[in-house]
């Protein structure tokens, strides 16, 4: 693409291919398919092939000559909404109407990596900010493509031309997008760009319906545990019942007398039942008897729990944060000690994989937020290499963080390469619950002093938890780093890399934003054997707890009202202290007096988000109200960031309400939706959403709205009740309706 | 074992303790109805036996003996002729991941011909699936707008 605006430098040139779209939508009919690598992947990808290369897959519309035009989504739709999203930019300046764009998930392929994770996936909020001007430049491109491919066709000069819909019109003639496809394939490809104009967008910024709406309401939407690969066989996992123990032995020869089975042996986390249907899978797994070897150490979550608060005592650890001179002792100080659970992200799809392991070449069906990381997972397995190992993405039955990890495909992949045939891996859900990944236990011990009013106010706390990098990180690099690296060499990247990142996790979202004169935080290190992995919001989901209850014993101690106290600390016309007195005026803070209400706010993913909360104390809590309000810049879609409020608040009520995961002899206390429990549609309150109306540029929408939700449940409990909840869950304090 | 699975005629011969769950998804292709929690706790495999919501993974085939079985696939004979419901589903963009959504809109439909203008309270009492994303304040909405005074 020639005049390639140097502020767009992460787009490549155009390559347009008359190649019908063979891998990503097998039977389309031909036409012609605009693709737009990134540049860092350009220069050494592979796919990216010249106009009549037959490897051209990195599509992102396919305009055939007949029927709708499809999107090739490149980020993972686990319910955030992103497909439409990203469809609505496309078709707002391709001026194609939406209702008719057919929406497919990317395959795993190198062009589809993320901007700021360099490898493709999903997560941190991230996807619309940084894909949103890429999606406007990809249709006004193709928009005057064929603007440009209908002047030279019909001979009429292109400034005569407009679009409407899908069609060119001159005078009162059209012809549509589909009609001039076969001719759009020879012409040069045109750059331009489509600058964001909400007032008069027919998308952006206006209602629109769900792009996967059809499907998910007529039950065709496919799943993980759906369709995939055709006649493979179904396993079950009998995964190992503490931490750290392997298999030694097991009934096999009883269970493979069992109608259906035709496989079972051992696994690196477990065992394997494999049979012809999943239903002879697990009448086998009821009748398993197997022999482990137990790790020597038996954890338990209660004895770390007392482990953590007494290395927290002398405030203690490595500094995570520092804000003016530290912390000073003043006339007035306060002391506390918060604490949050293990937490499992209980995705209403159980993970589940599905891979074929042929002798040189290997398929995928993966429900996954990091398609980046299979082929590197498979091929580290397998042998095979990477550019053999075909990957689809089924559509995900939830995410949250959990579909980051890998460990299904690692058993699926294992199980298939022994046998050599397609095979289909699905958790029970005690599988997924109890040999999970999960957001860790963290132990905070706060300290303030501060003077009579509270002008001068100071902060200390020392947290001890674990570090989630630690798990994560060598796993990332290894995905992020090009085959001929091997895998010993990013594994030693990531252990590096770990040395900088250790506490990333940890300290965001810490600092309270009210103007301290001084602060210091502390992190004591800590090494259970629980495995964890990033959950919706990651570090904001405990500090956001920590900070903003912590903020309100201050508040009230110096005899101030919790709002007051905030509104004068943050700073004049900042846009955290117009999210706040958003929701002051939604819930009627002022002519309430506070009462029952309970108020927290936090920034985090780029966006502001605030929320108060109205209990009722009567033998048992009772939810009354939320009222949330989110800046998250220009909301593109804000149907969809009222969706993303909704889905936080009650995501945010149920783990602050009732989530926890304990760990007994190194195993998981908790196995199913009956000991985990979710929200029910009746304990759900009335929740109140507004979106900020704003014209910064967009920041994330389906995290920041959830680590609100604790604290300002605890504030307002704490007013309700004079009680002050200080440990997650609530339901360990009391009884909730 | 012979039974009615949207209207049509079916047969599925195995062990009749086996969930119906399976045996719909594996032996007779309807994979519409999902697979949660194994113990009828989630109702992500709601069914309709007889018009009444059935949790399809604690419900043995040999309860289906004979009976009419509807799943979502059943509901409406193609994609133009959605349902009221599904079309209100649509309309109020309810489905965020959508796995929970099948038994969601199988029990608001039971519901529906059972109470054709329900109450907030009693759609709240009756919804008892679960749904990780939290759609329920929409889905409230989808059934209210659904009823017959609102139709």
């Amino acid at each position: 693409m020639k005049n390639v605006d140097k502020n767009e430098n992460e787009l490549g040139p155009l390559k347009v291919s008359r190649r019908s779209f063979l891998k990503i939508a097998a039977g389309t009919s031909a036409g012609v398919t605009f693709g737009f690598p990134l540049t860092s992947c350009s220069s050494s990808g592979s796919n990216v092939a010249s106009k009549d290369s037959n490897e051209f897959i990195n599509a992102w519309i396919h305009i055939p000559e007949k029927g709708p035009l499809i999107f090739t989504c490149p980020r993972s739709e686990m319910g955030q909404g992103i497909s439409t999203g990203l469809a609505s930019l496309i078709c707002e300046a391709m001026d194609y109407p939406i209702e008719l764009l057919e929406v497919v998930n990317a395959p795993a392929d190198k062009v589809y990596a993320h901007k700021a994770f360099k490898m493709q996936g999903t997560g941190a909020s991230l996807s619309t900010s940084t894909e949103w001007k890429h999606m406007l430049k990809i249709g006004a491109s193709i928009r005057a493509t064929m603007i440009y491919a209908a002047s030279k066709k019909l001979n009429i000069p292109e400034k005569t031309l407009k679009t409407n819909g899908g069609y060119v019109t001159y005078g009162k003639q059209s012809i549509s997008y589909q009609d001039l496809s076969k001719f759009a394939a020879k012409v040069e490809v045109k750059s331009a760009d489509h600058n964001l104009d909400i007032k008069n967008s027919k998308y952006i910024g206006k209602y629109i319906k769900r792009v996967d709406n059809l499907k998910k309401v007529t039950g065709k939407e496919q799943y993980g545990i759906d369709g995939g690969i055709k006649n493979a066989l179904s396993a079950v996992i009998i995964p190992f019942p503490e931490f750290g123990s392997t298999p030694l032995s097991c009934n096999e020869s009883e269970l493979l007398k069992i109608d259906g089975v035709r496989h079972v042996f051992p696994i690196t986390i477990g065992f394997t039942i494999v049979a012809d249907k999943y239903w002879q899978a697990i009448k086998a797994k009821e009748l398993f008897k197997g022999k482990w070897k137990k790790p020597k150490n038996l954890f338990s979550s209660k004895k770390y729990e007392i482990e953590c608060k007494n290395l927290t005592k002398n405030f203690e650890g490595k500094e995570l944060l520092s804000e003016g001179a530290g912390y000073k002792k003043l006339d007035h100080e306060v002391e506390a000690e918060y604490s949050v659970p293990f937490l499992a992200h209980a995705t209403m799809e159980p993970q589940n994989a599905t891979v074929w392991v042929k002798k040189d070449e290997a398929h995928v069906w993966l429900p996954t937020q990091s398609p980046g990381a299979v082929q590197p997972v498979v091929s580290e397995i397998t042998g095979i290499s990477r550019e053999k190992i075909t990957v689809e993405s089924s559509s995900l039955g939830g995410g949250f963080g959990r579909r980051g990890e890998m460990d299904a495909l690692r058993s699926a992949t294992e199980i298939s390469n022994k046998i050599k045939k397609p095979v289909k891996l699905i958790y029970s859900r005690e599988d997924d619950m109890r040999h999970g990944f999960y957001r860790p236990y963290v132990f905070s011990r706060i300290k303030a002093s501060f003077n009579k009013d509270a002008s001068d106010f100071y902060w200390k706390q020392s947290i001890a938890t674990q570090s989630i990098a630690k798990d994560l990180l060598p796993k990332m690099i290894s995905s992020m780093t090009p085959s001929w690296m091997g895998n010993t060499l990013p594994k030693k990247l990531g252990e590096f890399a770990l040395l900088f990142a250790d506490s990333m996790s940890i300290k965001e979202g810490a600092l309270a934003p009210y103007n301290l004169k001084g602060a210091q935080i502390l992190w004591q290190k800590t090494n259970p054997p629980v495995t964890t992995q990033f959950w919706r919001s990651v570090g904001h989901s405990q500090n956001a707890f920590f900070v903003e209850c912590f903020v309100d014993e201050v508040a009230h101690k110096a005899g101030i009202d919790p709002m007051k106290f905030r509104e004068s600390r943050l700073k004049q016309n900042s846009r955290q202290l117009n999210v706040l007195q958003t929701v002051k005026k939604m819930s009627g803070w002022e002519e309430k007096k506070g009462e029952s209400l309970g108020l927290a706010t936090h920034f985090s993913f780029k966006s502001y988000a605030a929320a108060v909360i109205e209990v009722e104390y009567k033998k048992s809590l009772v939810l009354k109200n939320v009222w949330i309000a989110l800046d998250c810049g220009t909301a593109l879609n804000p149907d969809g960031v009222h969706a993303q409020l909704m889905s936080s608040v009650i995501f945010g009520l149920t783990a602050a309400l009732m989530g926890k995961i304990e760990i007994e002899n190194s195993k998981v206390v908790q196995g199913n939706f009956d000991d985990y429990p979710l929200l029910t549609m009746a304990q759900t309150p009335k929740i109140h959403t507004e979106v900020i109306k704003s014209s910064e540029k967009p920041t994330g929408a389906g995290e920041p709205g959830v680590p609100v939700v604790a604290p300002a449940l605890c504030n307002a409990i704490f007013r309700a009740t004079k009680k002050r909840i200080r440990h997650l869950p609530v339901s360990d304090h009391m009884d909730i309706a | 074992m012979k039974f009615n699975l949207n209207d049509k005629k079916s047969e599925v011969n195995i062990p009749e303790e086996t969930a119906s769950l399976w045996a719909i998804r594996e032996e007779l292709g309807d994979e519409s109805l999902k697979f949660g929690c194994g113990k009828g706790v989630c109702g992500a495999c709601t069914i309709l036996v007889n018009g009444e919501p059935a949790k399809s993974c604690v419900t043995p085939l040999k309860d289906l003996k004979g009976k009419e079985v509807t799943t979502l696939s059943g509901i409406s004979k193609n994609d133009k002729n959605l349902t009221n419901l599904q079309k209100n589903w649509m309309e109020e963009n309810v489905a965020q991941c959508g796995y929970c959504q099948p038994g969601q809109i199988l029990k608001a439909y039971a519901l529906l011909k059972l109470s054709p203008n329900p109450t907030e309270e009693e759609i709240r009492e009756w919804m008892d699936n679960l749904c990780r994303c939290g759609t329920y304040p929409r889905i409230i909405k989808a059934i209210k707008k659904s009823s017959e005074v609102n139709s």
